[in-house]
Protein backbone atom coordinates (compact mmCIF):
# COMPACT_ATOMS: atom_id res chain seq x y z
CA UNK A 1 0.00 0.00 0.00
CA UNK A 2 1.92 3.64 -1.40
CA UNK A 3 1.47 6.22 1.45
CA UNK A 4 -1.73 8.21 -0.27
CA UNK A 5 -3.46 4.70 1.00
CA UNK A 6 -2.43 4.56 4.47
CA UNK A 7 -3.39 8.38 5.08
CA UNK A 8 -6.71 7.69 3.55
CA UNK A 9 -6.75 4.32 5.31
CA UNK A 10 -6.46 6.02 8.74
CA UNK A 11 -8.32 9.08 8.01
CA UNK A 12 -11.46 7.99 10.12
CA UNK A 13 -9.42 7.33 13.00
CA UNK A 14 -7.92 9.96 13.59
CA UNK A 15 -11.16 12.51 12.68
CA UNK A 16 -12.59 10.03 15.51
CA UNK A 17 -10.41 10.53 18.34
CA UNK A 18 -9.96 14.00 16.85
CA UNK A 19 -13.48 14.36 18.27
CA UNK A 20 -13.33 12.65 21.12
CA UNK A 21 -10.33 14.50 22.03
CA UNK A 22 -12.05 17.77 21.55
CA UNK A 23 -15.10 16.29 23.40
CA UNK A 24 -13.02 15.53 26.47
CA UNK A 25 -11.32 18.64 26.27
CA UNK A 26 -14.58 20.74 26.44
CA UNK A 27 -15.55 18.22 29.15
CA UNK A 28 -12.70 19.12 31.11
CA UNK A 29 -13.28 23.00 30.34
CA UNK A 30 -16.70 22.90 31.96
CA UNK A 31 -15.45 21.07 34.69
CA UNK A 32 -12.55 23.59 35.44
CA UNK A 33 -14.85 26.53 35.34
CA UNK A 34 -17.56 24.55 37.08
CA UNK A 35 -19.98 25.70 34.09
CA UNK A 36 -22.15 23.47 35.84
CA UNK A 37 -22.97 21.89 39.02
CA UNK A 38 -21.62 18.42 39.66
CA UNK A 39 -19.61 17.68 37.09
CA UNK A 40 -16.14 16.06 38.10
CA UNK A 41 -13.10 16.41 35.70
CA UNK A 42 -12.52 13.50 33.56
CA UNK A 43 -9.72 12.69 34.85
CA UNK A 44 -11.02 11.99 38.02
CA UNK A 45 -13.52 9.75 36.25
CA UNK A 46 -11.13 8.18 34.21
CA UNK A 47 -9.37 7.05 37.10
CA UNK A 48 -12.47 6.14 39.54
CA UNK A 49 -12.80 3.75 36.35
CA UNK A 50 -9.33 2.33 36.30
CA UNK A 51 -9.96 1.68 40.29
CA UNK A 52 -13.58 0.42 39.62
CA UNK A 53 -12.30 -1.73 36.38
CA UNK A 54 -9.63 -3.14 39.01
CA UNK A 55 -11.95 -4.07 41.56
CA UNK A 56 -14.74 -6.70 41.79
CA UNK A 57 -17.80 -4.85 41.86
CA UNK A 58 -17.86 -3.55 38.36
CA UNK A 59 -17.87 -6.83 36.99
CA UNK A 60 -19.94 -8.45 39.36
CA UNK A 61 -22.58 -5.77 38.11
CA UNK A 62 -21.83 -6.10 34.45
CA UNK A 63 -21.99 -10.02 34.76
CA UNK A 64 -25.10 -9.05 35.95
CA UNK A 65 -26.61 -6.88 33.79
CA UNK A 66 -25.12 -8.72 30.34
CA UNK A 67 -26.61 -12.10 31.44
CA UNK A 68 -30.20 -10.94 32.36
CA UNK A 69 -30.38 -8.51 29.49
CA UNK A 70 -28.82 -11.99 27.04
CA UNK A 71 -31.73 -14.49 28.63
CA UNK A 72 -34.30 -11.62 28.20
CA UNK A 73 -33.45 -11.47 24.33
CA UNK A 74 -33.20 -15.29 24.15
CA UNK A 75 -36.55 -15.91 25.03
CA UNK A 76 -37.77 -13.04 23.46
CA UNK A 77 -35.96 -14.63 20.13
CA UNK A 78 -37.56 -17.61 21.01
CA UNK A 79 -40.97 -16.39 21.12
CA UNK A 80 -41.09 -13.74 18.37
CA UNK A 81 -39.35 -16.17 15.77
CA UNK A 82 -42.07 -18.73 16.55
CA UNK A 83 -45.21 -16.38 16.90
CA UNK A 84 -44.17 -13.73 14.18
CA UNK A 85 -43.81 -17.07 11.81
CA UNK A 86 -46.98 -18.68 12.41
CA UNK A 87 -48.78 -15.36 11.87
CA UNK A 88 -46.75 -15.01 8.64
CA UNK A 89 -47.69 -18.28 8.11
CA UNK A 90 -51.23 -18.36 8.09
CA UNK A 91 -53.78 -15.41 7.74
CA UNK A 92 -55.99 -17.29 10.32
CA UNK A 93 -53.22 -16.96 13.07
CA UNK A 94 -52.25 -13.31 12.09
CA UNK A 95 -56.66 -12.51 12.58
CA UNK A 96 -56.20 -13.90 15.95
CA UNK A 97 -53.37 -12.65 17.67
CA UNK A 98 -52.69 -9.46 15.54
CA UNK A 99 -54.80 -7.61 17.03
CA UNK A 100 -53.59 -8.40 20.61
CA UNK A 101 -49.78 -7.94 19.18
CA UNK A 102 -50.49 -4.34 17.83
CA UNK A 103 -51.82 -3.71 20.92
CA UNK A 104 -49.38 -4.61 23.28
CA UNK A 105 -46.16 -3.90 21.53
CA UNK A 106 -47.03 0.40 21.45
CA UNK A 107 -47.57 -0.08 25.59
CA UNK A 108 -43.93 1.72 26.64
CA UNK A 109 -42.60 -1.31 28.50
CA UNK A 110 -41.67 0.64 31.65
CA UNK A 111 -45.04 0.98 32.59
CA UNK A 112 -44.72 -2.57 32.88
CA UNK A 113 -42.07 -2.21 35.85
CA UNK A 114 -44.39 -1.44 38.70
CA UNK A 115 -46.90 -4.21 37.80
CA UNK A 116 -43.65 -7.10 37.47
CA UNK A 117 -42.61 -5.90 40.56
CA UNK A 118 -45.71 -6.87 42.17
CA UNK A 119 -46.40 -9.73 41.22
CA UNK A 120 -42.41 -11.12 40.81
CA UNK A 121 -40.77 -9.25 44.14
CA UNK A 122 -37.22 -7.29 43.19
CA UNK A 123 -35.33 -9.81 41.61
CA UNK A 124 -33.30 -11.33 38.10
CA UNK A 125 -36.88 -12.51 37.47
CA UNK A 126 -38.96 -8.98 37.19
CA UNK A 127 -36.16 -7.67 35.31
CA UNK A 128 -35.93 -10.91 33.04
CA UNK A 129 -39.60 -10.26 32.32
CA UNK A 130 -39.65 -6.60 31.49
CA UNK A 131 -36.43 -6.97 28.72
CA UNK A 132 -38.17 -9.72 27.57
CA UNK A 133 -41.65 -7.88 26.90
CA UNK A 134 -39.46 -4.47 25.49
CA UNK A 135 -37.36 -7.04 23.03
CA UNK A 136 -39.64 -9.44 21.89
CA UNK A 137 -41.73 -6.65 19.09
CA UNK A 138 -38.51 -6.05 16.83
CA UNK A 139 -37.98 -9.95 16.93
CA UNK A 140 -41.81 -10.68 16.32
CA UNK A 141 -42.43 -7.94 13.66
CA UNK A 142 -39.21 -8.76 11.65
CA UNK A 143 -39.78 -12.57 11.52
CA UNK A 144 -43.70 -11.96 10.55
CA UNK A 145 -42.90 -10.07 7.55
CA UNK A 146 -40.14 -12.12 6.65
CA UNK A 147 -42.19 -15.57 6.76
CA UNK A 148 -44.87 -13.28 5.14
CA UNK A 149 -42.59 -13.53 2.05
CA UNK A 150 -41.09 -17.05 1.95
CA UNK A 151 -44.99 -17.79 2.11
CA UNK A 152 -45.75 -16.08 -1.24
CA UNK A 153 -42.58 -17.40 -2.84
CA UNK A 154 -42.94 -21.31 -1.02
CA UNK A 155 -46.47 -21.81 -0.46
CA UNK A 156 -47.50 -24.09 -3.32
CA UNK A 157 -43.93 -25.94 -2.83
CA UNK A 158 -44.87 -26.50 1.10
CA UNK A 159 -48.09 -27.22 -0.50
CA UNK A 160 -46.73 -30.48 -3.01
CA UNK A 161 -44.61 -31.59 -0.09
CA UNK A 162 -47.71 -31.99 2.14
CA UNK A 163 -45.96 -30.20 5.03
CA UNK A 164 -48.05 -30.07 8.46
CA UNK A 165 -48.20 -26.89 9.91
CA UNK A 166 -45.39 -27.74 12.41
CA UNK A 167 -42.95 -29.39 10.08
CA UNK A 168 -43.28 -26.12 7.47
CA UNK A 169 -42.64 -24.00 10.43
CA UNK A 170 -39.62 -25.88 11.64
CA UNK A 171 -38.69 -26.74 8.24
CA UNK A 172 -39.07 -23.98 5.98
CA UNK A 173 -40.32 -20.73 7.95
CA UNK A 174 -37.79 -20.43 11.41
CA UNK A 175 -34.52 -21.31 8.96
CA UNK A 176 -35.96 -19.11 6.11
CA UNK A 177 -36.04 -16.06 8.62
CA UNK A 178 -33.05 -16.24 9.87
CA UNK A 179 -31.64 -13.34 8.52
CA UNK A 180 -34.30 -11.21 9.68
CA UNK A 181 -34.36 -12.90 12.95
CA UNK A 182 -30.66 -11.21 13.69
CA UNK A 183 -32.10 -7.97 12.46
CA UNK A 184 -34.89 -7.90 15.37
CA UNK A 185 -32.34 -9.31 17.90
CA UNK A 186 -29.87 -6.54 17.49
CA UNK A 187 -32.56 -3.69 18.05
CA UNK A 188 -34.37 -6.33 20.94
CA UNK A 189 -30.43 -6.34 22.93
CA UNK A 190 -30.53 -2.45 22.56
CA UNK A 191 -33.95 -2.35 23.62
CA UNK A 192 -33.61 -5.13 26.36
CA UNK A 193 -30.29 -3.51 27.64
CA UNK A 194 -32.09 -0.28 28.40
CA UNK A 195 -35.20 -1.66 30.03
CA UNK A 196 -32.75 -3.95 32.35
CA UNK A 197 -30.90 -0.53 32.98
CA UNK A 198 -33.94 1.65 33.74
CA UNK A 199 -35.52 -1.53 36.32
CA UNK A 200 -32.61 -1.57 37.99
CA UNK A 201 -31.97 2.06 38.85
CA UNK A 202 -35.81 1.67 39.86
CA UNK A 203 -35.91 -0.74 41.67
CA UNK A 204 -33.93 -4.29 41.39
CA UNK A 205 -30.83 -3.44 43.62
CA UNK A 206 -27.96 -5.45 41.39
CA UNK A 207 -26.44 -4.37 38.20
CA UNK A 208 -25.09 -1.16 36.16
CA UNK A 209 -28.30 0.30 36.68
CA UNK A 210 -28.10 0.35 40.75
CA UNK A 211 -24.54 1.14 40.91
CA UNK A 212 -25.19 4.11 38.78
CA UNK A 213 -27.89 5.05 40.92
CA UNK A 214 -25.99 4.35 43.97
CA UNK A 215 -23.06 6.19 43.20
CA UNK A 216 -25.47 9.05 42.19
CA UNK A 217 -27.01 9.19 45.96
CA UNK A 218 -23.78 8.35 47.35
CA UNK A 219 -22.70 11.41 45.75
CA UNK A 220 -19.63 10.25 44.37
CA UNK A 221 -19.71 11.88 41.35
CA UNK A 222 -16.35 10.29 39.64
CA UNK A 223 -17.70 6.43 40.42
CA UNK A 224 -21.51 7.62 39.19
CA UNK A 225 -19.83 9.12 35.44
CA UNK A 226 -17.65 6.04 35.77
CA UNK A 227 -20.36 3.79 35.81
CA UNK A 228 -22.15 5.96 32.96
CA UNK A 229 -19.22 5.67 30.38
CA UNK A 230 -18.46 1.99 31.15
CA UNK A 231 -22.59 1.26 30.69
CA UNK A 232 -22.05 2.88 27.05
CA UNK A 233 -18.84 0.81 26.72
CA UNK A 234 -20.85 -2.54 27.73
CA UNK A 235 -23.70 -1.20 24.94
CA UNK A 236 -21.27 -0.73 22.16
CA UNK A 237 -19.56 -3.96 22.13
CA UNK A 238 -23.09 -5.65 22.65
CA UNK A 239 -23.95 -3.59 19.54
CA UNK A 240 -21.03 -4.07 17.65
CA UNK A 241 -20.79 -8.02 18.36
CA UNK A 242 -24.73 -8.36 17.09
CA UNK A 243 -24.17 -6.17 14.23
CA UNK A 244 -20.80 -8.24 13.18
CA UNK A 245 -22.72 -11.61 13.95
CA UNK A 246 -25.62 -9.35 11.33
CA UNK A 247 -23.38 -8.87 8.55
CA UNK A 248 -21.92 -12.86 8.27
CA UNK A 249 -25.25 -14.37 8.23
CA UNK A 250 -26.01 -11.85 5.52
CA UNK A 251 -23.23 -12.54 3.52
CA UNK A 252 -23.45 -12.64 0.23
CA UNK B 1 -53.84 -8.91 7.07
CA UNK B 2 -56.55 -11.24 6.35
CA UNK B 3 -59.22 -11.96 3.85
CA UNK B 4 -61.48 -9.06 2.70
CA UNK B 5 -64.77 -10.75 2.03
CA UNK B 6 -66.33 -6.77 2.08
CA UNK B 7 -69.97 -8.14 3.01
CA UNK B 8 -71.28 -6.68 6.65
CA UNK B 9 -71.06 -10.63 8.18
CA UNK B 10 -67.68 -11.11 6.91
CA UNK B 11 -66.02 -7.64 8.50
CA UNK B 12 -68.48 -9.25 11.63
CA UNK B 13 -66.57 -12.38 12.31
CA UNK B 14 -63.32 -10.83 11.35
CA UNK B 15 -64.00 -8.34 14.44
CA UNK B 16 -64.82 -11.18 16.48
CA UNK B 17 -61.72 -13.15 15.40
CA UNK B 18 -59.27 -10.41 16.79
CA UNK B 19 -61.60 -10.25 19.83
CA UNK B 20 -60.91 -13.52 20.64
CA UNK B 21 -57.48 -13.38 22.35
CA UNK B 22 -57.99 -10.01 24.24
CA UNK B 23 -61.30 -11.62 26.04
CA UNK B 24 -59.94 -14.85 26.61
CA UNK B 25 -56.59 -13.51 28.45
CA UNK B 26 -59.15 -10.53 30.25
CA UNK B 27 -61.21 -13.80 31.47
CA UNK B 28 -58.60 -16.11 32.32
CA UNK B 29 -57.17 -12.89 34.35
CA UNK B 30 -60.59 -12.25 35.53
CA UNK B 31 -60.58 -16.28 36.91
CA UNK B 32 -57.74 -16.58 38.36
CA UNK B 33 -57.71 -13.76 40.42
CA UNK B 34 -61.54 -14.23 41.58
CA UNK B 35 -60.83 -17.98 42.56
CA UNK B 36 -57.29 -17.21 44.04
CA UNK B 37 -55.45 -19.05 41.75
CA UNK B 38 -52.99 -15.86 42.20
CA UNK B 39 -53.35 -13.27 45.01
CA UNK B 40 -55.78 -11.19 44.45
CA UNK B 41 -54.31 -8.13 46.72
CA UNK B 42 -51.42 -8.50 44.39
CA UNK B 43 -53.20 -9.11 40.96
CA UNK B 44 -57.05 -7.68 41.67
CA UNK B 45 -59.14 -8.77 38.82
CA UNK B 46 -59.99 -6.57 35.69
CA UNK B 47 -63.13 -5.58 37.19
CA UNK B 48 -61.88 -3.88 40.13
CA UNK B 49 -58.97 -2.33 38.04
CA UNK B 50 -61.46 -1.08 35.79
CA UNK B 51 -63.93 0.59 38.05
CA UNK B 52 -61.13 2.45 40.17
CA UNK B 53 -59.61 3.54 36.23
CA UNK B 54 -63.42 5.10 36.15
CA UNK B 55 -63.41 6.63 39.54
CA UNK B 56 -59.63 7.85 39.18
CA UNK B 57 -60.68 9.16 35.51
CA UNK B 58 -63.83 11.34 36.70
CA UNK B 59 -63.01 12.32 40.15
CA UNK B 60 -59.12 12.24 40.15
CA UNK B 61 -56.17 13.88 38.85
CA UNK B 62 -55.53 10.60 36.69
CA UNK B 63 -55.55 13.33 33.46
CA UNK B 64 -53.98 15.94 34.65
CA UNK B 65 -51.13 13.68 34.96
CA UNK B 66 -51.58 11.78 31.88
CA UNK B 67 -51.47 15.39 30.36
CA UNK B 68 -48.45 16.39 32.11
CA UNK B 69 -46.36 13.30 31.39
CA UNK B 70 -47.47 13.77 27.43
CA UNK B 71 -46.56 17.37 27.53
CA UNK B 72 -42.67 16.59 28.73
CA UNK B 73 -42.30 13.72 26.82
CA UNK B 74 -43.14 15.95 23.00
CA UNK B 75 -41.89 19.13 24.36
CA UNK B 76 -38.51 17.27 24.44
CA UNK B 77 -39.34 15.27 21.32
CA UNK B 78 -39.74 18.94 19.62
CA UNK B 79 -36.57 19.98 20.75
CA UNK B 80 -34.61 17.00 19.86
CA UNK B 81 -36.22 17.18 16.34
CA UNK B 82 -35.15 21.13 16.45
CA UNK B 83 -31.21 19.85 16.93
CA UNK B 84 -31.41 16.59 15.54
CA UNK B 85 -32.52 17.34 11.91
CA UNK B 86 -30.09 20.18 11.42
CA UNK B 87 -26.96 18.74 12.60
CA UNK B 88 -28.23 15.74 10.45
CA UNK B 89 -27.98 17.69 7.38
CA UNK B 90 -23.88 19.12 8.74
CA UNK B 91 -22.94 15.73 9.38
CA UNK B 92 -24.75 14.36 6.20
CA UNK B 93 -22.69 16.81 3.96
CA UNK B 94 -19.63 17.17 5.51
CA UNK B 95 -17.48 14.56 5.81
CA UNK B 96 -15.25 16.60 8.04
CA UNK B 97 -17.87 17.23 10.74
CA UNK B 98 -19.20 13.53 9.77
CA UNK B 99 -15.66 11.98 10.71
CA UNK B 100 -14.97 13.90 13.99
CA UNK B 101 -18.24 13.18 15.18
CA UNK B 102 -18.67 9.57 14.28
CA UNK B 103 -17.39 7.73 17.03
CA UNK B 104 -19.11 10.03 19.87
CA UNK B 105 -22.56 9.52 18.03
CA UNK B 106 -22.16 5.69 18.24
CA UNK B 107 -21.25 5.48 22.15
CA UNK B 108 -23.97 8.12 23.09
CA UNK B 109 -26.20 5.65 20.49
CA UNK B 110 -25.33 2.66 22.00
CA UNK B 111 -25.09 4.22 25.97
CA UNK B 112 -28.96 3.05 27.74
CA UNK B 113 -30.03 6.79 27.62
CA UNK B 114 -31.71 5.93 31.45
CA UNK B 115 -27.92 5.52 32.74
CA UNK B 116 -27.70 9.73 32.28
CA UNK B 117 -30.81 10.35 34.32
CA UNK B 118 -29.06 10.59 37.75
CA UNK B 119 -26.54 12.58 36.32
CA UNK B 120 -28.67 15.07 35.13
CA UNK B 121 -30.29 15.30 38.34
CA UNK B 122 -27.58 16.44 40.02
CA UNK B 123 -26.89 19.12 37.53
CA UNK B 124 -30.05 20.68 37.05
CA UNK B 125 -31.88 19.20 40.40
CA UNK B 126 -35.78 17.83 40.27
CA UNK B 127 -38.18 19.38 38.36
CA UNK B 128 -39.34 20.00 34.80
CA UNK B 129 -36.06 21.00 33.08
CA UNK B 130 -35.04 17.43 34.25
CA UNK B 131 -37.89 15.30 32.41
CA UNK B 132 -37.50 17.27 29.15
CA UNK B 133 -33.37 17.56 29.04
CA UNK B 134 -33.25 13.89 30.08
CA UNK B 135 -36.35 13.21 26.99
CA UNK B 136 -34.37 15.51 24.73
CA UNK B 137 -31.07 13.34 25.09
CA UNK B 138 -33.16 10.45 24.81
CA UNK B 139 -34.61 11.09 21.59
CA UNK B 140 -32.04 12.93 19.82
CA UNK B 141 -30.03 10.12 18.59
CA UNK B 142 -33.07 7.72 16.24
CA UNK B 143 -33.70 11.68 14.71
CA UNK B 144 -30.38 12.60 13.99
CA UNK B 145 -29.62 8.53 12.23
CA UNK B 146 -32.67 9.05 10.19
CA UNK B 147 -31.52 12.69 8.87
CA UNK B 148 -28.07 11.35 7.91
CA UNK B 149 -28.88 7.96 6.44
CA UNK B 150 -32.12 9.74 4.61
CA UNK B 151 -29.75 12.59 3.00
CA UNK B 152 -27.00 10.66 2.22
CA UNK B 153 -28.88 8.37 0.09
CA UNK B 154 -30.49 11.29 -1.87
CA UNK B 155 -31.16 10.35 -4.93
CA UNK B 156 -28.37 11.38 -7.58
CA UNK B 157 -30.87 11.94 -10.05
CA UNK B 158 -32.80 14.39 -8.03
CA UNK B 159 -29.23 16.01 -7.39
CA UNK B 160 -28.03 16.85 -10.74
CA UNK B 161 -31.55 18.02 -11.62
CA UNK B 162 -30.65 20.53 -8.31
CA UNK B 163 -27.56 21.42 -10.75
CA UNK B 164 -28.83 21.20 -13.72
CA UNK B 165 -31.38 24.42 -12.34
CA UNK B 166 -28.87 25.92 -10.52
CA UNK B 167 -30.15 25.54 -7.56
CA UNK B 168 -27.65 27.27 -4.47
CA UNK B 169 -26.13 24.56 -1.85
CA UNK B 170 -28.50 25.91 0.57
CA UNK B 171 -31.80 26.09 -1.85
CA UNK B 172 -30.65 22.34 -2.82
CA UNK B 173 -30.81 21.33 1.06
CA UNK B 174 -34.07 23.04 1.40
CA UNK B 175 -36.01 22.02 -1.85
CA UNK B 176 -34.02 18.45 -2.56
CA UNK B 177 -32.25 16.99 0.16
CA UNK B 178 -34.60 17.61 2.95
CA UNK B 179 -37.76 16.58 0.96
CA UNK B 180 -36.07 13.48 -0.09
CA UNK B 181 -34.86 12.58 3.83
CA UNK B 182 -38.31 13.14 5.00
CA UNK B 183 -39.42 9.35 5.13
CA UNK B 184 -36.13 8.09 7.05
CA UNK B 185 -36.30 11.68 9.36
CA UNK B 186 -39.83 10.29 10.17
CA UNK B 187 -38.78 6.60 10.84
CA UNK B 188 -36.43 8.01 13.73
CA UNK B 189 -38.85 10.37 14.69
CA UNK B 190 -41.55 7.70 15.35
CA UNK B 191 -38.57 5.67 17.06
CA UNK B 192 -37.93 8.39 19.78
CA UNK B 193 -41.20 8.94 20.34
CA UNK B 194 -41.53 5.57 21.81
CA UNK B 195 -38.17 6.73 23.55
CA UNK B 196 -39.56 10.06 24.66
CA UNK B 197 -42.07 8.66 26.73
CA UNK B 198 -40.03 5.74 28.19
CA UNK B 199 -37.33 8.25 29.08
CA UNK B 200 -40.64 10.71 30.53
CA UNK B 201 -41.90 8.11 32.87
CA UNK B 202 -38.04 6.77 34.09
CA UNK B 203 -37.89 10.18 34.88
CA UNK B 204 -40.72 10.53 37.04
CA UNK B 205 -40.59 7.43 38.19
CA UNK B 206 -37.42 8.19 39.59
CA UNK B 207 -37.97 11.74 41.04
CA UNK B 208 -41.47 11.96 41.89
CA UNK B 209 -41.76 15.01 40.33
CA UNK B 210 -45.30 14.38 38.96
CA UNK B 211 -47.10 12.60 36.08
CA UNK B 212 -48.22 9.15 35.75
CA UNK B 213 -44.51 7.73 36.46
CA UNK B 214 -44.49 8.97 40.24
CA UNK B 215 -48.36 8.23 40.57
CA UNK B 216 -47.72 4.69 39.70
CA UNK B 217 -44.64 4.62 42.00
CA UNK B 218 -46.48 6.24 44.79
CA UNK B 219 -49.42 4.05 44.40
CA UNK B 220 -47.25 1.15 44.91
CA UNK B 221 -45.52 2.72 47.57
CA UNK B 222 -49.30 2.60 49.36
CA UNK B 223 -49.92 -0.50 48.31
CA UNK B 224 -52.84 0.52 46.20
CA UNK B 225 -52.30 -2.53 44.12
CA UNK B 226 -55.62 -1.71 42.22
CA UNK B 227 -54.69 1.74 41.45
CA UNK B 228 -51.54 0.89 40.02
CA UNK B 229 -52.88 -0.97 37.38
CA UNK B 230 -55.36 1.12 36.48
CA UNK B 231 -52.62 4.10 35.71
CA UNK B 232 -50.30 1.39 33.58
CA UNK B 233 -53.60 0.83 31.84
CA UNK B 234 -53.87 4.41 31.13
CA UNK B 235 -49.75 4.45 30.39
CA UNK B 236 -50.63 1.94 27.84
CA UNK B 237 -53.56 3.89 26.53
CA UNK B 238 -51.17 7.00 26.64
CA UNK B 239 -48.66 5.00 24.21
CA UNK B 240 -51.27 3.75 21.92
CA UNK B 241 -52.77 6.66 21.45
CA UNK B 242 -49.31 8.97 20.48
CA UNK B 243 -48.23 6.02 18.65
CA UNK B 244 -51.70 5.94 16.24
CA UNK B 245 -50.84 10.11 15.71
CA UNK B 246 -47.50 10.00 14.60
CA UNK B 247 -48.54 6.49 12.08
CA UNK B 248 -50.84 8.66 10.87
CA UNK B 249 -48.53 11.83 10.70
CA UNK B 250 -46.08 9.66 8.92
CA UNK B 251 -48.55 8.41 6.31
CA UNK B 252 -49.33 12.01 5.39
CA UNK B 253 -45.93 13.04 4.90
CA UNK B 254 -45.07 10.01 2.49
CA UNK B 255 -47.96 11.47 -0.01
CA UNK B 256 -46.11 15.03 0.56
CA UNK B 257 -42.65 13.07 -1.19
CA UNK B 258 -42.48 13.56 -4.96
CA UNK B 259 -41.65 10.18 -6.33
Amino acid sequence: MNMAGIVAGLRPYVLGLAGIAVLTAGWAVVAAAELLDGVPPPLEVFSALGEQLTGAELWRATGHTVAVTASATAIATVIGVLVGAAIGMSAMMDRLLGSTINTLRFVPPVALIPVVLLIMGFGSGSEIVVGTFAALWPVLLNVAAASREIKSRFEDMTRIQRLGPVRKLFSVYVPGTVAATITGVRVAAALALILVVAIEMLAVPAGLGHQVRFAGNALQLPTMYAYIVWTGCVGLLLNSVLQATERYLRRP
Amino acid sequence: MGRRDGSGMGHLANVLIRLVLPAALIGLWQVASTSGWVNPVFVPPPDRVARTGYEMLTGGDLIPAAAATTGRALLGLAIAIVIAVPAGLVFASSRLADGLTYPAREFFRALPTVTIVPALMVIVGPGESLSVLAVVFGAVWPILLGTILGVRETDRVLLDVARVHRLSARRAVVKIRLPAALPQIMTGIRISLAIALVIALVVEMMSGHGGLGSMVVEARSRFRNTEVFAIVAVIGVVGLVLNALMVRIERRTRHDVPA
